[in-house]
């Protein structure tokens, strides 16, 4: 995995947990103020989540991620749409990861799966989410 | 030159005349063609003594070999011309049967049509003929079986008012009611014949289309009780015309509302069979379907006993219209009974609830428009439709929150509290995500490293970020209050207040929940405790609202846990 990739993943799982950019983030930092910064959040946990290996199930997948669901209006999947193409324009190096097309991510063709693998890995070992961000539910007994 | 040969089955039992024809019959197997002597096909009928035709049976099955020969080489002008005319003379004196020389033509067309398909065992050709009986009916069933305005306003002076002598007025309704039953039973015969059906040699068994069978059986009995109540009733019918046809045609409607439905159900099973498509809108109205097909299957002769009491209770003129005469208004107020009627109010919301479904069922959606356009009570009555109702019917089916798309339970979150409905709306807008798992699955995700099993086995759902984790087998009982409590944890985690305590204290103190202030309890919590008092306090209102068993008797219960688990 090259500096670039491995640099801008720290930096998302960064912001995933402390929802700041910080002076160092060279990457996602070219973003802020750009959009909204909950939709950044948004958006970039959704990317985040489809690389992390501890969120792939039976129906995950792997082969792209699809940004809208089915139930969602048509406005909303022009917004959703709207925000990831943002997302890519001011934060080019997502495409060292990913390509963006017709409402569908997917991983860069020119990574194999050697190199998917080591994303995966790299995303499993080094996102450790902030447990303030966790909550468990437990029911009653009577 | 050698002939067809043949067989006329003449029998009182429509049920074994349309199992004979679905079935192989070895009879007709050996046929080659007309030179030799084997059989080549066999005409059921079903004896008839009385003069009134309620949709009688008459199907003629024939060899492969004829089918072959008429469908390939010879066309179909011998069908209709020639042995139509030849059974019908051989039949006509017969006092049991009933069918004119054009009823013959057209079982042999039918039949030519219908066996062409069946023979090229496509599900597709299942599909066509579900389809062409499907654009049959929406066609002419509603214009047919309904009253028109011209037949029962007599201010529009047209020559086709019927009710010039109103103490007649019910020879009209028995007629409509003999109609009805007739197209019913047609409709019967004809889906009887798809019972079943062959793909690539493999026959299939539609276990839907036996409920819908039961189903219009069911309703004709229902057709034949409310002749029975209307005969009973005459002399009533004669003061209220307009809203008897109102009546009626509500009636119609929502029969033309229930094929259309059945017409879906076997459509999507046929599709799915032959490995159509599967994406989640598809998914989703089929779930729609299979919920209101099942809501009426349940009782199916409901709306029509609830129709009889509706108009037994019925007062004259309960709303005014200065644009609509006092006809109209009589005439809408019959047809808004019939909506009003609580089954039809569930399918109503089912349907609305769905885009694509409702798309697929527009003729029916169109005429509860049109009601709802004219009648806000009844607008109203649709909006406070709740998610109780939902849940129990799911629940009686057996449902979990496993089997209920996304769709759909935004859908029954929206309205219900006001979180309840922030929760819809946010997942709605892709802000915050639901995820179903398996049991394994869900507890593979939400253990920690260093955690057991043992140590995780209360958890039955989660919040992660902006992501709510649930298990398929929850029951919607609780379900629903689940998504709605993590859904509010993502919500607080999305709005900051995970990160600025101040600013949870503060927002919480504010809560009166149960007409009880948070304000003092909020002081002795900590941080944790007051982010799970909120989604505690959503989920209680939730289950309040929603009509669901409280996790908690009273607030002080409440409180008391959250300090001893959190």
């Amino acid at each position: 995995m090259n500096k670039v990739t491995e640099k801008l993943l720290l930096e998302i799982m960064n912001f995933r947990n402390n929802r700041e950019f910080k002076k160092e983030d060279i990457y996602i930092n070219k973003i802020n103020g750009k959009i909204d910064e909950l939709n950044i959040y948004t958006r970039l946990g959704e990317l985040l989540t489809w690389i992390d290996p501890r969120d792939h199930f039976s129906f995950t997948d792997l082969e792209k991620y699809v940004i809208y669901e089915d139930f969602m209006t048509e406005e909303t999947i022009k917004e959703i749409t709207e925000q990831f193409s943002l997302l890519f324009k001011y934060i080019p190096e997502l495409n060292e990861i990913f390509v963006f097309e017709d409402r569908v991510i997917k991983f860069n063709p020119s990574l194999n799966k050697a190199d998917i693998q080591e994303i995966y890995n790299f995303v499993k070992t080094n996102y450790v989410i902030n447990p303030s961000h966790i909550s468990r539910y437990i029911r009653p007994k009577h | 030159m050698g002939s067809w040969k043949y067989e006329i089955v003449h029998d009182y039992n429509a049920t074994s005349l349309i199992n004979e024809f679905r079935e192989e019959n070895l009879k007709l197997k050996n046929s080659k063609g007309t030179d030799d002597e084997e059989l080549d096909f066999i005409m059921y009928v079903e004896k008839d003594d009385h003069t009134i035709s309620l949709g009688r049976v008459l199907l003629i099955k024939m060899s492969d070999a004829m089918v072959k020969y008429h469908h390939e080489y010879k066309g179909t002008e011998d069908l209709p011309k020639y042995w139509a005319k030849y059974l019908y003379e051989q039949c006509k004196n017969n006092k049991t049967f009933w069918f004119t020389e054009d009823e013959i033509a057209e079982a042999f067309l039918d039949s030519l049509k219908l066996q062409t398909q069946l023979m090229s065992v496509s599900a597709l050709d299942a599909q066509n003929f579900i389809k062409k009986m499907t654009e049959n009916l929406s066609d002419s069933f509603r214009k047919d079986e309904r009253f028109s305005r011209e037949q029962w306003d007599p201010t529009l002076k047209s020559d086709e008012y019927l009710f010039a002598e109103p103490e007649k007025g019910i020879n009209y309704l028995i007629q409509k009611c003999d109609s009805l039953t007739k197209v019913l039973r047609g409709i019967k015969n004809q889906l009887e014949i798809l019972k079943s059906f062959k793909i690539f040699g493999k026959e299939f068994k539609i276990k839907t289309l036996e409920n819908i069978i039961k189903g219009i059986d069911e309703q004709i009995k229902s057709i034949e009780d409310f002749k029975k109540w209307l005969i009973e009733n005459r002399d009533d019918i004669k003061l209220k015309i307009p809203f008897y046809c109102g009546v009626w045609n509500g009636l119609v409607e929502f029969v033309a509302g229930f094929l259309d439905l059945a017409f879906l159900a076997v459509n999507i099973t046929v599709s799915d069979l032959a490995g159509g498509e599967t994406n989640l809108e598809f998914l989703s109205m089929r779930e729609g379907v299979e919920e209101a097909l099942g809501a009426i299957l349940k009782d199916p002769s409901k709306v029509f006993k609830d129709a009889i009491e509706g108009i037994k209770n019925y007062k004259y003129s309960r709303y005014d219209d200065p644009k609509l005469n006092q006809y109209q208004i009589q005439h809408n107020e019959g047809e808004d009974l019939v909506l009003a009627i609580d089954i039809i109010i569930t399918v109503i919301t089912i349907i609305k609830g769905i885009a694509k479904l409702a798309k697929q069922l527009s003729k029916f959606v169109e005429w509860i428009d049109e009601i709802l356009g004219r009648n806000p009570k009844l607008r109203e009555k649709l909006r406070n439709y709740k998610i109780d109702n939902f849940i129990e019917r799911n629940m009686a089916n057996g449902k979990t929150i496993g089997n209920i798309s996304k769709e759909i339970i935004i859908r029954e979150l929206h309205n219900v509290t006001e979180i309840a409905t922030e929760v819809s709306r946010a997942l709605k807008k892709g802000k915050i995500r639901l995820v179903k798992l398996d049991e394994e699955a869900f507890l593979k995700k939400i253990k920690a490293p260093g955690e057991t099993l043992d140590d995780i086995k209360d958890v039955v759902a989660c919040q992660i970020n902006d992501i709510i984790y649930l298990k398929n087998d929850t029951t919607l009982d609780k379900a629903f209050g689940e998504i709605v409590h993590e859904g509010k944890h993502a919500l607080d985690h999305l709005d900051g207040l995970f990160k600025n305590e101040k600013l949870l204290r503060e927002e919480t103190k504010l809560i009166v929940h149960d007409k009880v202030s948070m304000k003092s309890y909020v002081d002795k919590m900590t941080k944790d405790q007051v982010i799970e008092l909120r989604a505690r306090i959503a989920e209680r209102e939730f289950q309040i609202t929603a009509k669901q068993k409280s996790d908690f008797s009273s607030v002080a219960e409440m409180i008391s846990f959250i300090f001893k688990k959190y």
